[in-house]
């Protein structure tokens, strides 16, 4: 027998041998495994609520668990504070909300949803009648983790991952629900004096000093030394919170916008920004900015001097001035 | 002389000692239609009672968007980690083992997001007679908010990078590594991903690296890794 016939042969039965130990499960192919994932949805992001002391309040939240697997939950309530300029929450360790409200006892044990399950969990708060005139700033974390541990898929040293998804809640505690909110501004960051081939650029930081969240309603004009109004900035209407800060997101008004309300979130969010600019080929003299945030109103005043062309000119003059002085030494 | 009298308005709370019907509304129609071509998709509420828009902005002190359709605007906040489980495998002395997963954020809320992380402790030997201590770098000198280049494989530790959308500014590039704040050390949550605008499949990865030296105890170390999702507001 050639080669060729030997090696052909024992590959005949080398296949042969792997058929039958495959049919025999001697040898397993590991099974294709689908990598375990969490997918989590809240409803909604965030609420506004205001409720009176020794009332009850109903605050609903969806849940979803979108992943391949069940999760286990567990919900706990913390407070967190506002980053003061962008509207994020940063969160505190636990929440002093607990010292006025009792919560449906139910919601404190873990629960289970299965992949793909919905849940709607409706919370029960009782505020205590002695709770005091004050804003509470919440936010329900609901933990994810598998109802199986997974380290045993470890070929090694590892980690096992578990997620929370958090779903804000802005309480305001008060007897009557008047609005209490104090929206002002609180500091207008621009350079006073500018280069005039410069772009002008501000921003503006908004203070709410009261007691309880307000919508922000923002306007800026721009006046040149004329007093005539060359720009003019509308401003979304973002929520301050209560004793917090937060900058201004806005846009310079253009032919397609010409009434704040048509700033919308949908239409405009690439657009607005919390440096607002002013940016002609050449800018020169006094120029006012006009701020208004809820009715307050503040001017700042801008001085855009040609700085760089005076320097430009001075330059030249000195090479001019050089180059003489070389000449008539030569000469 | 003009005698007029009022009777009293009583409305329908519909609510009882185990429901609430929130968005009550009384409607004569509702649905929703596509164009053909899916030129548009509209959806429509039909006789609800009193429907907004109420007040107007810059104008007025409030602003009210009342009717179902203003449900829109109460949008999900989804996240998702791609995969839960971490493998390092065998950490051998002077290498350095990886692994990653994704980190994907969907809101269209004005609020945008941030993402916060943090390790229930160090990677820690079963037994828990010993660990892999944090790394603090190549320099010495990332802490748990702030980042730096971690390449030198001599240099023990655990800890992780963010590449992507949206991610913190410190992770300069897929070199900076950070540690975990230590949940056992009551070290403070970092925000790791967060933006200020609406996100659509805000998307980041996530790499794990660990190294050991040669005083390393054999053993699997194993730690714990949550990742916080929060909503702006």
């Amino acid at each position: 027998m050639s080669i060729h016939q030997q090696l052909a042969r024992s590959t005949y039965w080398l296949i042969n041998l792997t058929l039958l130990l495959l049919l025999m499960n001697l040898i397993r192919l590991k099974p294709a495994q689908a990598q375990a994932k969490i997918d989590l949805g809240i409803q909604p992001a965030s609420a506004f609520l205001h409720v009176k002391p020794g009332e009850k309040l109903q605050h609903t939240i969806s849940l979803a668990n979108k992943s391949n697997q069940a999760l286990e939950f567990t919900m706990s309530i913390v407070d967190f504070k506002a980053d003061g300029l962008t509207g994020q929450p940063i969160l505190k360790r636990r929440s002093s909300f607990y010292d006025q409200v009792s919560l449906n006892p139910d919601l404190s044990k873990p629960f289970v949803l299965q992949a793909g399950e919905n849940k709607t969990i409706s919370l029960g708060l009782q505020i205590a009648k002695t709770a005091p005139e004050k804003e509470y700033h919440l936010t329900f974390l609901f933990k994810a983790q598998p109802v199986n541990n997974r380290f045993w898929q470890l070929n090694g040293s590892g980690s096992q991952i578990g997620g929370i998804i958090g779903s804000n809640l802005i309480l305001y505690l008060s007897p009557t629900g008047e609005d209490k909110s104090a929206i002002d501004i609180a500091q207008i960051e621009t350079n006073h004096v500018i280069d005039s081939l410069a772009p002008l650029r501000f921003s503006i930081l908004a203070e709410n000093t009261g007691k309880n969240s307000q919508v922000v309603q923002a306007k800026a004009k721009l006046f040149n030394w004329l007093d005539q109004q060359v720009n003019e900035y509308f401003f979304y209407p973002d929520v301050i919170l209560a004793q917090s800060t937060r900058l201004l997101r806005g846009l310079p008004a253009s032919p397609a916008i010409t009434d704040p309300q048509e700033i919308t979130w949908t239409n405009y969010q690439d657009q607005l920004s919390t440096q607002l600019q002013y940016r002609p080929l050449f800018l020169l003299g006094r120029y006012r900015l006009q701020i208004t945030v809820n009715q307050q109103t503040q001017q700042v005043e801008i001085w855009a001097l040609p700085f760089s062309l005076i320097g430009v000119v001075l330059l030249g003059l000195m090479i001019a001035g050089g180059l003489r002085y070389y000449q008539n030494r030569t000469l | 002389m003009l005698a007029q009298s009022t009777s009293l308005v009583l409305a329908d709370r519909l609510e009882s000692d185990s429901y609430v019907i929130q968005f009550g509304n009384f409607n004569m129609g509702s649905g929703e239609r596509d164009s053909a071509g899916s030129t548009y998709h509209l959806t429509y509420t039909l006789g609800q009672t009193a429907p907004g828009p109420f007040g107007e902005y810059g104008s007025t002190s409030y602003f009210v968007g009342s009717g179902f359709q203003y449900i829109y605007q109460i949008d999900e906040f989804s996240f998702t980690i791609s995969d839960i489980t971490i493998d390092l495998g065998t950490l051998t002395p002077g290498s350095h083992s990886t692994d990653s997963n994704q980190l994907t954020i969907n809101t269209r809320g004005a609020g945008g997001f941030t993402i916060y992380a943090y390790e229930l402790h160090p990677l820690r030997l079963i037994s828990g007679a010993d660990e892999i201590p944090n790394t603090s770098c190549d320099g010495g000198g990332c802490t748990i908010s702030n980042a730096e280049v971690w390449t030198n494989t001599s240099i023990p530790g655990f800890g992780f990078n963010v590449d992507g959308t949206d991610k913190a500014s410190d992770f300069t590039d897929t070199t900076y590594f950070r540690p975990f704040a230590d949940e056992e050390q009551s070290e403070a949550m970092q925000a790791i991903m967060n933006s200020s605008a609406l996100a659509i499949n805000s998307q980041a990865t996530v790499t794990y690296k660990a190294g050991v030296d040669e005083n390393q105890m054999a053993g699997d170390y194993e730690t714990s890794i949550v990742f916080v999702a929060v909503p702006g507001y």
